[in-house]
């Protein structure tokens, strides 16, 4: 089994004013990476690549250790994208039979475990499915070959909280048996926070940050202070030029520190809080820093 | 292969009755406004295949199964290789649908003395089989060249802007047909000492030579474009 699932080195694609600058990113086996980043920031950009759907202008992408043109990798990947791409006309039985079909190590049973709740013997047509449904499905048939390596753009946008919950309980399934990867793009940052091990945030075609998830939501911390006590963190805490990014707000400064434990033994009498994976986002792509 | 041509026929199934109805129909008028069951016949056989490739590269791009497609374990020439194959099998059903409903007809304008002299003295005979026979397997090959004419198109720029140029294609197919069958052309005249089947069966060789370089083209063509 390879090291990384998915190892990119050097990402370019341009399209118009758009382009993905040097990007690195890698997917080791066991581990969960969560994409995130606005709409358009480039993370469909990097999953089509690695899907062979797009041709880069440079740098290497790897995938299960080929290259995307290459045979061999795509029986032990499966792909969600953000809808539900199955012909519209066809039945979510046909959906496995096509499955049977293409993929040597097709299991009907674990498809038909996924797809119960699709309706009794499958004959509900594709277009009639909700959108809950119908990202089931796509799980579904993702999952059933047992792929050693998920790939998920968007698998819960536009999903209410429990077919959320309901989707994330298959990821983590899927993650208990033996080393296997999920990519998983989207800016539902709480899905992440769920079930990410990993997290790199792309902005504007470039990689902003690449880090451990507990690094941010049970590390780093958000602390209020007063604008006048700004400084006194800065220095007391014996930070380095660069290291903090704050957010002026209407009622004080909120300061992201890397270690709030750390901060608080400090003793500088400031609050400091916990962050959300939103929060630290919102530091890093638009925080001042000093 | 086989998964993809299946896939085709599946997302087709639900338009199969409502084809069926059409091709019945439109059958029915052209053999009656045109008092030729060769004619009929070889205007559905052209007409439905190229339809259903037609609805089949417009179902791929709406529903997203061409980007979903490229993910399963077969290659880019497979995609290609694959709809020609399910474009053949539909053409081969059609032709001989409509082969069998217009012996049908025939034989039942036949067996009806007045209906028969409406349309013409209309009559069930060997001649007449023969004629719709050479006028399916014509068919087969006419649709087969449209085809290749504009699914290189399809594969390379998608549905949606390949129609902007496709009927362009399709006069350029129709006025080189038009030149090679003129009668400055002789080919018509000289036609006429060559027996039907022999006809058909240089045809439909010319057609899969055709269809050949059209699954080449479309293959580089199809490498190129991107999603």
């Amino acid at each position: 089994m390879e090291q990384n699932l998915v190892e990119i080195r050097g990402l370019v694609k341009r399209y118009g004013d758009f382009a993905l600058q040097q990007v690195n990113l890698d997917v080791p086996a066991g581990y969960v990476v969560g994409m995130v980043g606005a709409n358009g920031a480039g993370k469909t950009t990097i999953i089509k690549s690695l899907l062979g759907l797009l041709r880069p202008e440079a740098g290497t992408v790897r995938v299960l250790g080929k290259a995307p043109r290459d045979d061999g990798w795509r029986e032990r990947v499966g792909v969600v994208f953000d809808v539900c791409a199955f012909p519209s006309e066809i039945r979510v039985a046909d959906v496995a039979r096509i499955g049977k079909s293409a993929y040597a190590n097709w299991d009907d049973a674990m498809f038909w475990r996924i797809a119960e709740p699709l309706g009794a013997g499958g004959a509900k047509v594709v277009k009639e499915l909700s959108r809950g449904m119908s990202m089931r499905l796509s799980l579904a048939f993702a999952l059933a070959h047992n792929p050693d390596l998920l790939i998920l753009d968007e698998p819960t946008a536009g999903l209410d909280p429990l077919a959320r919950g309901e989707i994330l309980d298959l990821l983590r399934d899927y993650m208990n048996t033996g080393e296997r990867g999920i990519l998983m793009a989207t800016h539902i940052t709480t899905d992440l926070e769920k079930i990410a091990d990993w997290l790199v945030c792309i902005d504007g075609g470039r990689v902003a940050f690449s880090c451990p998830k507990d690094d941010v939501c049970s590390l780093a911390g958000v602390a209020h202070c007063r604008q006048a006590d700004l400084d006194r963190v800065l220095q007391q805490g014996g930070y380095e030029s660069g290291d903090l990014r704050f957010i002026r707000r209407a009622h004080g400064v909120d300061v992201l520190v890397p270690d709030r434990f750390a901060f608080e033994r400090l003793g500088l009498d400031v609050p400091c809080d916990s962050v959300s994976i939103d929060d630290y986002l919102e530091f890093t792509l638009k925080g001042e820093t000093r | 292969m086989k998964t993809l041509v299946l896939s085709d026929l599946l997302s087709q199934r639900s338009s199969f009755g409502q084809m069926t109805f059409v091709l019945v129909v439109v059958d029915i008028i052209m053999l009656i406004s045109m008092q030729s069951p060769e004619a009929a016949l070889a205007g559905v056989a052209v007409m439905v295949p190229y339809l259903m490739c037609y609805s089949m590269a417009m179902g791929d791009e709406m529903s997203g199964w061409e980007r979903l497609r490229l993910t399963l374990p077969t290659g880019r020439s497979v995609v290609v290789q694959s709809r020609y194959a399910s474009v053949i099998l539909i053409a081969i059903v059609t032709c001989v649908f409509a082969f069998i409903l217009n012996m049908l007809l025939v034989a039942i304008i036949g067996a009806i003395p007045q209906l028969s002299g409406w349309l013409g003295g209309m009559a069930f005979t060997g001649e007449k089989v023969v004629g719709m026979l050479a006028s399916s397997a014509l068919a087969f090959a006419m649709c087969l060249l449209f085809c290749s004419f504009t699914l290189p198109a399809m594969f390379r720029f998608g549905i949606t802007r390949a129609t902007r140029f496709i009927p362009v294609l399709a006069v350029v197919a129709m006025l080189v047909v038009f030149a090679v069958l003129s009668e400055d052309a002789g080919i018509i005249a000289s036609l006429d000492a060559v027996s039907p089947f022999m006809v058909a069966v240089v045809a439909i060789l010319v057609s899969f030579a055709v269809c050949a370089a059209s699954i080449v083209i479309a293959s580089r063509m199809f490498d190129k474009r991107e999603f």
